[in-house]
């Protein structure tokens, strides 16, 4: 049984802005941003999804908990139609933590425990300390100001924030983005430790190929709105699977690695740079 | 009767009075001219206006005054809510749809409240006494016109601005409810800052009009002051209670059945 489930979702730009106010202001609506995707995740499984930017990643996850509705084709949770489940349920069964770390106010032991009293939960300081140890940062204090972390700091914040709600599915956005390479490894170590455990499974978007030999499992890559894979993620590590698409995207990001400037031979450094490329031409697709 | 208003006539500057007042615009205009300022035009334009909204809004009064009826008080009231509504929803940045008759209906709603308890348990008008009840609905009607659209502006701005913040919430099995607290406190508090700025200052620094009113009408200054603080009160719970509504409604306004953002 999949814990989620996409079949032959499409999804047009259209129907993203469909009953927003702002809808007037987008240009090329009649564009597929998914191309008939279908994918699956076991309980406890683990598919990362890599791809161009602007390419339909975010909308891929938001598709999983229902803040984005298909244009066709379904999105399941549990082998259950995400329309059936109740709303605020959905959401908590399938916890979706974004790109951007946000930030909704007062100390860290506040930011941490919001969403669970949002259900009517009053955490425990004992699973606050856990899911801080999981994320790495155990040794802060749960009284200091969260508006005072660093960066790296609040996304791994976030992602506790999200732990605390016992998901069964994680929805990941890019985790790792403002991380280090060692941070990020050991981030996903941890967590994948965590979600194994539980039998919680994770769907992770990420722009470097470097996060798949500590996440493992299954990579996808949505190129073009349609989708390639799932390949093993050893497969992907090794040189890129058999799929020519695949193959060309992967050698993008060699060659943004290289004009990065930044392949002074060590693999870390080779894996961190591929991170910081991939990333220098998200930023120019959304200027 | 609570609050009597003392029956002194007030004296009619006439015709004549008009024609002299209007004067004093020729003078201002005059010497603008002169000084090398191009305001004529301006000048004549707002000095036409005035005369004529006004006294054009004074001739249908008088004629509402002369009936005493419900229906006709009524009808002078609603048209003022429409006014009221449209001006409100423009003043709003590209808004969610449906603002506006969303606007009209709460403004409708707190000015049949508020007015009726004002005039007739606090003031004491028994009846359709046109008097009470037209101006105390004008200035209720423009103060929460005022302070719902400030609530909507800053409640669309800050989920606009606060896009993240809403999303994020959500994925974590918010309600919109929960997912908008933030923004709802700030607008919630952009819409009253004037209010309550006023409350803080009257009679201090300006005289408000009411009180002003009331003195050149004849009236014993602190009973006038006892009006004034009816019209304050009247205007904190008019204002409070349209921003929270319209706060209650765009919230409903701005997320699909399945929760999803429109801003």
């Amino acid at each position: 049984m999949a814990a989620v489930r996409l079949e032959a979702v499409r999804v047009r730009a259209a129907d993203l802005l469909r009953g927003r106010a702002d809808a007037e202001d987008a240009a090329g609506a009649e564009a597929l941003v998914l191309d008939g995707v279908s994918l699956a995740c076991e309980e406890g499984g683990v598919l990362a999804v890599l791809g161009e930017s602007g390419g339909g990643k975010s909308t891929l996850l938001r598709l999983c908990n229902r803040l984005v509705e298909p244009s066709a084709g379904r999105a399941l949770v549990e082998e259950r139609p995400v329309e059936e489940w109740p709303l605020p349920a959905l959401r908590r069964h399938a916890v979706l933590v974004g790109q951007r770390a946000v930030s909704f106010g007062g100390s860290v032991g506040d930011e941490l425990s919001l969403p669970a009293r949002w259900a009517g939960r009053t955490p425990s300081e004992e699973s606050l300390r856990e899911v801080l140890g999981v994320v790495g940062l155990g040794r802060l204090s749960l009284e200091r100001d969260a508006a005072r972390l660093s960066g790296g700091e609040r996304t791994r914040l976030g992602l506790a924030r999200a732990l605390l709600l016992e998901p069964r599915v994680l929805l990941l956005d890019e985790p790792t983005g403002s991380l280090d390479v060692r941070t990020a490894r050991e981030l996903l170590g941890r967590l994948g430790e965590w979600a194994r455990s539980r039998g919680v499974a994770r769907l992770v978007v990420t722009h470097r190929p470097a996060d798949l030999a500590a996440l493992g499992g299954r990579a996808v890559f949505l190129l073009g709105g349609r989708l390639h894979g799932p390949f093993p993620a050893d497969a992907v590590l090794d040189g890129g699977p058999a799929d020519p698409a695949v193959r060309a995207f992967l050698g993008t990001l060699g060659r943004a690695e290289e004009d990065a400037g930044s392949a002074n031979g060590a693999e870390p450094g080779a894996e961190s740079g591929a991170g910081r490329g991939a990333r220098s031409g998200r930023r120019e697709g959304e200027a | 009767m609570i609050l009597r208003l003392a029956a002194a006539p007030l004296l009619d500057p006439g015709w004549s009075g008009l024609a002299l007042a209007g004067l004093l615009m020729l003078v201002v205009v005059v010497l603008a001219t002169a000084l090398g300022i191009r305001m004529l035009r301006l000048g004549l334009v707002a000095t036409v206006r005035t005369t004529v909204q006004l006294l054009a809004v004074g001739f249908v009064l008088q004629w509402v005054f002369a009936r005493s009826s419900w229906a006709w008080i009524a009808a002078v009231l609603a048209l003022m809510t429409c006014v009221a509504g449209w001006t409100g929803r423009g003043r709003v940045e590209r808004p969610l749809r449906g603002l506006g008759p969303a606007l009209t209906l709460v403004l409708a709603g707190v000015l049949a409240v508020t007015l009726l308890y004002v005039s007739q348990l606090v003031v004491g008008a028994r009846g359709p006494d046109p008097r009470y009840l037209i101006p105390l609905g004008g200035m209720i009607l423009g103060n929460a016109m005022t302070a719902a659209s400030l609530a909507a502006a800053r409640f669309h701005d800050e989920l606009r601005s606060g896009r993240d913040l809403v999303e994020a919430a959500l994925g974590l099995g918010a309600t919109p409810w929960q997912a908008t607290a933030q923004a709802r406190a700030r607008a919630f508090r952009a819409a009253l800052t004037p209010t309550v700025n006023a409350m803080l200052i009257v009679g201090i620094v300006k005289l408000p009009g009411v009180m002003t009113g009331q003195m050149l009408g004849g009236a014993d200054p602190l009973q006038a002051a006892k009006y004034q603080i009816v019209v304050m009160f009247m205007l904190a719970f008019s204002d409070g209670v349209s921003a929270l509504l319209v706060l209650k409604v765009l919230q409903r306004l701005a997320f699909t059945r399945a929760w999803q953002p429109r801003l």
